[in-house]
Protein backbone atom coordinates (compact mmCIF):
# COMPACT_ATOMS: atom_id res chain seq x y z
CA UNK A 1 0.00 0.00 0.00
CA UNK A 2 1.88 2.63 -1.18
CA UNK A 3 -0.89 5.79 -1.46
CA UNK A 4 -1.44 6.14 1.79
CA UNK A 5 2.41 6.67 2.43
CA UNK A 6 3.07 9.14 -0.42
CA UNK A 7 -0.18 10.90 1.84
CA UNK A 8 1.54 10.73 4.44
CA UNK A 9 4.96 12.30 3.60
CA UNK A 10 3.26 14.80 1.54
CA UNK A 11 1.25 16.04 4.54
CA UNK A 12 4.75 16.46 6.18
CA UNK A 13 5.97 18.19 3.75
CA UNK A 14 3.11 20.39 3.48
CA UNK A 15 3.60 21.15 7.60
CA UNK A 16 7.02 21.70 7.43
CA UNK A 17 7.25 24.22 4.43
CA UNK A 18 6.29 27.84 5.80
CA UNK A 19 3.30 29.81 4.48
CA UNK A 20 3.99 32.21 1.36
CA UNK A 21 4.56 35.59 1.86
CA UNK A 22 1.21 38.02 0.65
CA UNK A 23 2.51 41.31 -0.29
CA UNK A 24 0.52 44.49 -0.94
CA UNK A 25 2.23 48.14 -0.92
CA UNK A 26 1.23 51.29 -0.53
CA UNK A 27 2.13 55.30 -0.27
CA UNK A 28 4.76 55.00 -3.33
CA UNK A 29 6.04 57.94 -4.35
CA UNK A 30 8.81 59.54 -5.58
CA UNK A 31 10.34 63.45 -6.44
CA UNK A 32 10.30 65.76 -9.30
CA UNK A 33 13.59 65.76 -10.43
CA UNK A 34 15.74 68.80 -12.05
CA UNK A 35 18.26 68.34 -14.94
CA UNK A 36 20.37 65.50 -13.33
CA UNK A 37 19.06 61.57 -14.59
CA UNK A 38 18.68 60.18 -11.69
CA UNK A 39 15.49 59.95 -9.13
CA UNK A 40 14.72 58.37 -5.92
CA UNK A 41 11.48 56.33 -5.30
CA UNK A 42 9.58 54.96 -2.04
CA UNK A 43 6.83 52.80 -0.92
CA UNK A 44 5.76 50.76 2.15
CA UNK A 45 5.63 46.89 1.62
CA UNK A 46 3.42 45.19 3.65
CA UNK A 47 3.50 41.14 3.90
CA UNK A 48 0.53 39.43 5.50
CA UNK A 49 1.95 36.26 5.15
CA UNK A 50 5.30 34.24 5.59
CA UNK A 51 8.42 36.06 5.61
CA UNK A 52 10.47 36.61 1.95
CA UNK A 53 12.81 39.27 0.51
CA UNK A 54 12.75 42.31 -1.75
CA UNK A 55 15.74 41.26 -3.86
CA UNK A 56 15.26 44.05 -6.90
CA UNK A 57 12.85 46.22 -9.00
CA UNK A 58 12.46 47.69 -12.58
CA UNK A 59 11.30 50.73 -13.73
CA UNK A 60 9.37 51.92 -16.71
CA UNK A 61 11.14 54.71 -16.81
CA UNK A 62 14.86 53.67 -16.13
CA UNK A 63 17.21 51.59 -14.70
CA UNK A 64 16.26 50.63 -10.94
CA UNK A 65 18.37 49.67 -8.16
CA UNK A 66 17.87 49.15 -4.36
CA UNK A 67 20.53 51.55 -2.57
CA UNK A 68 20.56 52.71 1.19
CA UNK A 69 21.77 55.77 2.28
CA UNK A 70 23.36 56.05 5.78
CA UNK A 71 25.28 58.10 8.29
CA UNK A 72 28.51 57.87 8.89
CA UNK A 73 29.92 60.82 11.28
CA UNK A 74 27.90 63.17 9.71
CA UNK A 75 28.40 61.72 5.78
CA UNK A 76 25.68 60.22 3.92
CA UNK A 77 27.07 57.23 1.67
CA UNK A 78 24.57 55.48 -0.78
CA UNK A 79 25.56 52.14 -1.78
CA UNK A 80 23.27 49.36 -3.73
CA UNK A 81 22.56 46.77 -1.90
CA UNK A 82 24.11 43.97 -3.23
CA UNK A 83 23.25 41.40 -6.09
CA UNK A 84 21.75 38.49 -4.26
CA UNK A 85 21.20 39.84 -1.26
CA UNK A 86 17.80 40.80 -0.36
CA UNK A 87 16.02 42.95 2.34
CA UNK A 88 13.57 41.50 5.01
CA UNK A 89 10.17 41.83 4.16
CA UNK A 90 9.16 40.27 7.44
CA UNK A 91 6.37 37.89 8.61
CA UNK A 92 3.31 39.69 8.80
CA UNK A 93 5.01 43.02 9.18
CA UNK A 94 6.35 45.37 6.57
CA UNK A 95 9.41 47.53 4.75
CA UNK A 96 9.44 50.86 4.36
CA UNK A 97 11.42 52.63 1.79
CA UNK A 98 11.68 56.31 2.84
CA UNK A 99 13.78 59.65 2.48
CA UNK A 100 17.26 59.18 4.06
CA UNK A 101 17.09 55.62 3.89
CA UNK A 102 16.59 52.33 1.57
CA UNK A 103 15.19 53.46 -1.88
CA UNK A 104 15.00 52.64 -5.18
CA UNK A 105 17.28 54.79 -7.21
CA UNK A 106 16.08 54.56 -10.81
CA UNK A 107 19.22 56.11 -13.11
CA UNK A 108 19.35 57.14 -16.86
CA UNK A 109 16.00 58.57 -16.80
CA UNK A 110 15.26 59.96 -20.27
CA UNK A 111 13.49 63.26 -19.34
CA UNK A 112 12.44 65.24 -16.01
CA UNK A 113 10.03 63.53 -13.49
CA UNK A 114 6.90 66.07 -13.01
CA UNK A 115 4.74 66.62 -9.97
CA UNK A 116 1.19 64.49 -11.24
CA UNK A 117 3.19 61.90 -13.38
CA UNK A 118 2.78 58.14 -12.71
CA UNK A 119 4.80 55.30 -13.72
CA UNK A 120 5.12 51.70 -13.32
CA UNK A 121 7.53 50.10 -10.57
CA UNK A 122 7.90 46.41 -10.42
CA UNK A 123 9.41 44.77 -6.88
CA UNK A 124 11.30 41.81 -7.36
CA UNK A 125 11.15 39.47 -4.49
CA UNK A 126 12.68 35.89 -3.46
CA UNK A 127 9.91 33.89 -3.34
CA UNK A 128 6.56 35.80 -3.80
CA UNK A 129 5.53 36.84 -7.65
CA UNK A 130 6.78 40.29 -8.76
CA UNK A 131 4.37 42.85 -7.75
CA UNK A 132 3.63 46.05 -9.93
CA UNK A 133 3.53 49.43 -7.97
CA UNK A 134 2.10 52.80 -9.50
CA UNK A 135 4.02 55.55 -8.65
CA UNK A 136 3.03 58.58 -8.47
CA UNK A 137 5.60 61.93 -8.61
CA UNK A 138 4.73 64.40 -6.03
CA UNK A 139 6.84 68.15 -5.94
CA UNK A 140 10.07 68.14 -4.99
CA UNK A 141 9.08 70.30 -2.04
CA UNK A 142 6.74 66.59 -0.48
CA UNK A 143 7.93 65.73 2.76
CA UNK B 1 19.65 26.71 13.02
CA UNK B 2 20.55 28.39 9.48
CA UNK B 3 18.80 31.72 10.59
CA UNK B 4 20.83 31.85 14.01
CA UNK B 5 24.03 31.29 11.78
CA UNK B 6 22.99 33.99 10.01
CA UNK B 7 21.66 35.88 12.87
CA UNK B 8 25.06 35.63 14.58
CA UNK B 9 27.25 36.08 11.35
CA UNK B 10 25.32 39.53 10.20
CA UNK B 11 26.16 40.53 13.75
CA UNK B 12 30.15 39.81 13.44
CA UNK B 13 29.79 41.85 10.21
CA UNK B 14 27.85 44.93 12.28
CA UNK B 15 30.34 44.90 14.70
CA UNK B 16 33.36 45.00 12.10
CA UNK B 17 31.75 47.83 10.59
CA UNK B 18 31.03 49.78 13.68
CA UNK B 19 35.02 49.11 14.62
CA UNK B 20 36.02 50.14 11.44
CA UNK B 21 34.08 53.05 11.06
CA UNK B 22 35.43 54.53 14.58
CA UNK B 23 38.48 53.70 13.06
CA UNK B 24 38.13 55.80 9.95
CA UNK B 25 36.82 58.50 11.86
CA UNK B 26 39.58 58.88 14.04
CA UNK B 27 41.73 58.71 11.32
CA UNK B 28 39.80 61.50 8.73
CA UNK B 29 40.07 64.75 11.44
CA UNK B 30 38.65 67.35 9.46
CA UNK B 31 34.98 65.82 10.16
CA UNK B 32 32.23 68.13 10.63
CA UNK B 33 31.59 67.62 14.23
CA UNK B 34 28.08 67.28 15.53
CA UNK B 35 28.36 69.34 18.72
CA UNK B 36 30.50 72.28 17.39
CA UNK B 37 31.85 74.08 20.43
CA UNK B 38 35.25 75.17 19.95
CA UNK B 39 35.38 74.82 16.30
CA UNK B 40 34.23 77.26 13.65
CA UNK B 41 33.34 76.76 10.45
CA UNK B 42 32.85 79.38 7.09
CA UNK B 43 34.50 82.16 5.86
CA UNK B 44 34.43 84.92 3.07
CA UNK B 45 33.80 83.15 -0.65
CA UNK B 46 33.23 83.75 -3.94
CA UNK B 47 31.37 80.92 -6.56
CA UNK B 48 29.37 81.40 -9.31
CA UNK B 49 25.12 81.73 -9.05
CA UNK B 50 22.79 79.81 -11.37
CA UNK B 51 23.46 83.01 -13.49
CA UNK B 52 26.51 82.53 -14.29
CA UNK B 53 27.41 85.31 -12.53
CA UNK B 54 30.51 85.71 -9.74
CA UNK B 55 28.73 85.32 -6.16
CA UNK B 56 30.62 86.82 -3.22
CA UNK B 57 29.28 85.26 0.40
CA UNK B 58 28.99 89.18 1.34
CA UNK B 59 25.69 89.05 -0.71
CA UNK B 60 24.20 87.53 1.90
CA UNK B 61 25.03 89.40 4.93
CA UNK B 62 22.64 90.87 6.94
CA UNK B 63 19.59 87.48 7.22
CA UNK B 64 20.73 84.39 8.49
CA UNK B 65 21.17 81.53 6.03
CA UNK B 66 21.55 77.92 6.26
CA UNK B 67 24.19 76.31 4.09
CA UNK B 68 24.19 72.51 2.71
CA UNK B 69 26.76 71.05 0.26
CA UNK B 70 25.53 68.21 -2.22
CA UNK B 71 25.18 67.34 -5.65
CA UNK B 72 21.97 67.55 -8.46
CA UNK B 73 22.64 63.66 -9.25
CA UNK B 74 21.87 62.90 -5.61
CA UNK B 75 18.39 61.54 -5.79
CA UNK B 76 17.71 60.98 -1.78
CA UNK B 77 19.52 62.88 0.78
CA UNK B 78 20.15 65.86 -1.38
CA UNK B 79 16.30 66.99 -2.29
CA UNK B 80 14.74 65.53 1.11
CA UNK B 81 17.36 68.09 3.30
CA UNK B 82 16.78 70.90 1.20
CA UNK B 83 12.93 69.93 0.68
CA UNK B 84 13.33 69.86 4.75
CA UNK B 85 14.89 73.18 4.88
CA UNK B 86 11.89 74.50 2.96
CA UNK B 87 9.20 72.75 5.37
CA UNK B 88 11.11 74.38 8.44
CA UNK B 89 11.21 77.48 7.07
CA UNK B 90 7.88 77.90 6.06
CA UNK B 91 6.96 76.25 9.73
CA UNK B 92 8.69 79.47 11.30
CA UNK B 93 5.85 81.73 9.71
CA UNK B 94 8.06 83.47 6.49
CA UNK B 95 9.80 82.50 3.56
CA UNK B 96 12.37 85.49 4.69
CA UNK B 97 13.08 84.13 7.83
CA UNK B 98 16.52 82.85 6.20
CA UNK B 99 18.11 82.06 3.01
CA UNK B 100 18.50 78.72 1.77
CA UNK B 101 22.18 78.07 -0.04
CA UNK B 102 22.96 74.64 -2.08
CA UNK B 103 26.63 74.62 -3.38
CA UNK B 104 27.09 71.76 -5.54
CA UNK B 105 30.26 69.51 -4.32
CA UNK B 106 29.93 67.54 -7.85
CA UNK B 107 31.36 71.08 -9.93
CA UNK B 108 32.38 68.85 -12.94
CA UNK B 109 28.48 67.65 -14.22
CA UNK B 110 26.85 70.84 -11.58
CA UNK B 111 27.23 73.91 -13.75
CA UNK B 112 25.17 77.24 -13.39
CA UNK B 113 21.81 75.78 -15.02
CA UNK B 114 21.95 72.42 -13.54
CA UNK B 115 22.41 73.95 -9.88
CA UNK B 116 19.61 76.44 -10.77
CA UNK B 117 17.33 73.93 -11.90
CA UNK B 118 17.38 71.84 -8.77
CA UNK B 119 17.37 75.40 -6.84
CA UNK B 120 14.37 76.30 -8.52
CA UNK B 121 12.55 72.71 -8.04
CA UNK B 122 11.33 73.26 -4.58
CA UNK B 123 8.76 75.86 -5.05
CA UNK B 124 10.42 78.57 -2.56
CA UNK B 125 13.45 80.63 -2.87
CA UNK B 126 17.24 78.74 -2.57
CA UNK B 127 20.16 80.07 -3.66
CA UNK B 128 22.21 77.54 -5.57
CA UNK B 129 25.89 77.79 -6.32
CA UNK B 130 28.74 76.16 -8.44
CA UNK B 131 32.41 77.20 -8.92
CA UNK B 132 35.76 75.77 -10.27
CA UNK B 133 37.41 72.74 -8.87
CA UNK B 134 39.46 74.95 -6.64
CA UNK B 135 36.57 77.33 -5.45
CA UNK B 136 34.67 74.47 -4.53
CA UNK B 137 37.64 72.74 -3.03
CA UNK B 138 38.52 75.84 -0.53
CA UNK B 139 34.55 76.76 0.19
CA UNK B 140 34.07 72.49 1.06
CA UNK B 141 37.88 73.23 3.48
CA UNK B 142 36.54 76.11 5.18
CA UNK B 143 33.07 75.02 5.71
CA UNK B 144 34.05 71.59 6.95
CA UNK B 145 32.83 69.30 4.51
CA UNK B 146 33.59 65.93 3.25
CA UNK B 147 33.25 64.72 -0.51
CA UNK B 148 34.60 61.47 -1.97
CA UNK B 149 33.60 60.36 -5.00
CA UNK B 150 32.22 56.85 -5.72
CA UNK B 151 32.60 54.97 -8.70
CA UNK B 152 33.48 55.71 -12.27
CA UNK B 153 32.13 56.41 -15.39
CA UNK B 154 29.17 59.24 -15.70
CA UNK B 155 27.27 57.63 -13.14
CA UNK B 156 29.45 58.07 -10.04
CA UNK B 157 27.55 59.16 -7.20
CA UNK B 158 29.45 60.82 -4.08
CA UNK B 159 29.42 60.60 -0.56
CA UNK B 160 29.50 63.82 1.33
CA UNK B 161 28.65 65.75 4.66
CA UNK B 162 24.71 65.73 5.28
CA UNK B 163 25.18 68.34 7.94
CA UNK B 164 23.71 71.48 7.56
CA UNK B 165 25.35 74.53 8.48
CA UNK B 166 23.63 77.69 10.49
CA UNK B 167 25.14 81.13 10.22
CA UNK B 168 23.12 84.37 11.73
CA UNK B 169 23.18 87.98 9.97
CA UNK B 170 26.79 88.69 11.00
CA UNK B 171 27.63 85.88 9.02
CA UNK B 172 28.82 84.17 11.56
CA UNK B 173 28.75 80.21 12.40
CA UNK B 174 26.19 79.45 15.07
CA UNK B 175 25.40 75.71 14.95
CA UNK B 176 24.29 72.75 12.51
CA UNK B 177 21.07 70.46 11.88
CA UNK B 178 22.08 67.02 11.24
CA UNK B 179 19.72 64.60 9.15
CA UNK B 180 18.55 62.65 12.07
CA UNK B 181 17.96 65.60 14.35
CA UNK B 182 13.73 66.39 14.99
CA UNK B 183 12.50 69.53 13.69
CA UNK B 184 11.65 70.66 17.31
CA UNK B 185 15.46 71.06 17.72
CA UNK B 186 16.35 71.79 14.51
CA UNK B 187 13.66 75.02 14.84
CA UNK B 188 14.53 76.13 18.25
CA UNK B 189 17.96 76.21 16.00
CA UNK B 190 16.63 78.48 13.30
CA UNK B 191 14.97 80.81 15.54
CA UNK B 192 17.77 81.36 17.62
CA UNK B 193 19.63 82.51 14.32
CA UNK B 194 17.52 85.69 14.18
Amino acid sequence: MLRPATFAIALTLAACSAPGPKISTRDAWARETGSADSAAAYVTIENKGGADELVGAKASIGEAMIHESSMDGGVMRMRPVANGEGLSVPSNGKLMLGPGGTHVMIMGLKGPLKAGDHFNLTLLFAKARPHKVDVTVKPAGAK
Amino acid sequence: MRNLRLVLWVAVAVAAMIGGALLWRQSNAPLLKPVPTQVSFGGPFTLIDSGGQPFASSKLAGKPYAIFFGFTHCPDVCPTTLARLVKLRRQLGNEGAFQIVFVTVDPERDGPKEVGNYADLFGSPIIGLTGSGSQIAQVKKDYGIFSEKVGTGDDYTIDHTATVLLFDGDQKFQSTIAPDETDETAIAKLKKLT
